[in-house]
């Protein structure tokens, strides 16, 4: 699997749904082993969530410093505090304003420390200098 | 490369320069400059980014193998960064520096940080329809 974003992202950034500048986006860190992509998952959570959550080994707080610039949204580095779980291979960018969190992108390749086996210690991740994707 | 395996210390140095001297300074030849004197500081296992702000620059430096625990060490770079800015920019110039662990053992018993460093994901092909799917960069 490639790196991605969702089509029911896509669909709803078209239709005005999606403010990632205002909204509150978090970030997750996923067992591949318990969730597997596919680009017609739109929900995090509620009732007919597409991620189990057996697959949520960390959720980050609310992302700091979103910013869009010419079409590449980007956001400050972040942490997942004190991390006990499965190995996790994957990350998942989601909305958490909109109801049942909106799933935004999907990152399972190029990631550089992945897989990465928890040790009850910080996961300090490096957003790339030039955002997290460009449209 | 693996950040987090064992004995390796990953560290993000960041330092906010006010310059005293703000014109007459192509930008590029500060990022030649600052990326020469960091390569010496800090060693080829480095990644830097620089960044120009209204009132300076913002430099970030993610490197392997500096003692970013020992505030001695911190010290010392500052100091030093201080002094190689000075020299570029003017005696009146201002440093900030911030230092944190990324990957390693804190020296404190608790269990070490672990580092991602992820990439970008760029629509271009897709928005423009030359080749479906996503490009990683």
């Amino acid at each position: 699997m490639a790196n991605a974003l969702y089509n029911t992202y896509k669909q709803d950034l078209l239709n005005k749904v999606f403010d990632m500048d205002t909204d509150t986006i978090k970030a997750s860190l996923i067992d591949s082993a318990d969730y597997t992509f596919s680009a017609a998952h739109d929900e995090y959570s509620g009732g007919a969530r597409d991620v189990p959550a057996v697959a949520i080994v960390a959720e980050s707080g609310a992302l700091t410093s979103p910013t869009i610039v010419n079409g590449t949204f980007d956001t400050a580095d972040f942490t997942w505090t004190s991390v006990s779980g499965d190995v996790s291979e994957a990350i998942i960018l989601w909305d958490d304003t909109l109801t049942n969190d909106r799933l935004v992108a999907f990152y399972d390749t190029g990631i550089t420390g992945m897989p990465v086996t928890p040790n009850s210690g910080n996961i300090n991740v490096t957003v790339n200098a030039s955002g997290w994707f460009s449209l | 490369m693996n950040p987090n395996s064992a004995n390796q210390i990953w560290s993000k140095w960041s330092f906010h320069v006010r310059p005293e001297i703000r014109v007459g300074l192509p930008f590029e030849d500060v990022r030649s400059n600052v990326a020469r004197f960091f390569r010496k500081a800090f060693g080829s296992a480095s990644i830097m980014h620089i960044q120009q702000e209204p009132d300076g620059y913002l430099i970030e430096v993610i490197t392997e193998g500096q003692p970013v625990h020992d505030p001695n060490f911190q010290r010392y770079i500052e100091r030093s960064c201080a002094i190689f800015f000075q020299y570029g920019f003017g005696w009146n110039t201002e440093t900030e520096m911030t230092a944190k662990l990324l990957a390693g053992s804190r020296q404190d018993g608790t269990p070490a940080d672990q580092l991602l460093m992820v990439p970008r994901t760029e629509q271009t092909t897709a928005v423009w329809g030359v080749q479906h799917g996503e490009r990683t960069l």
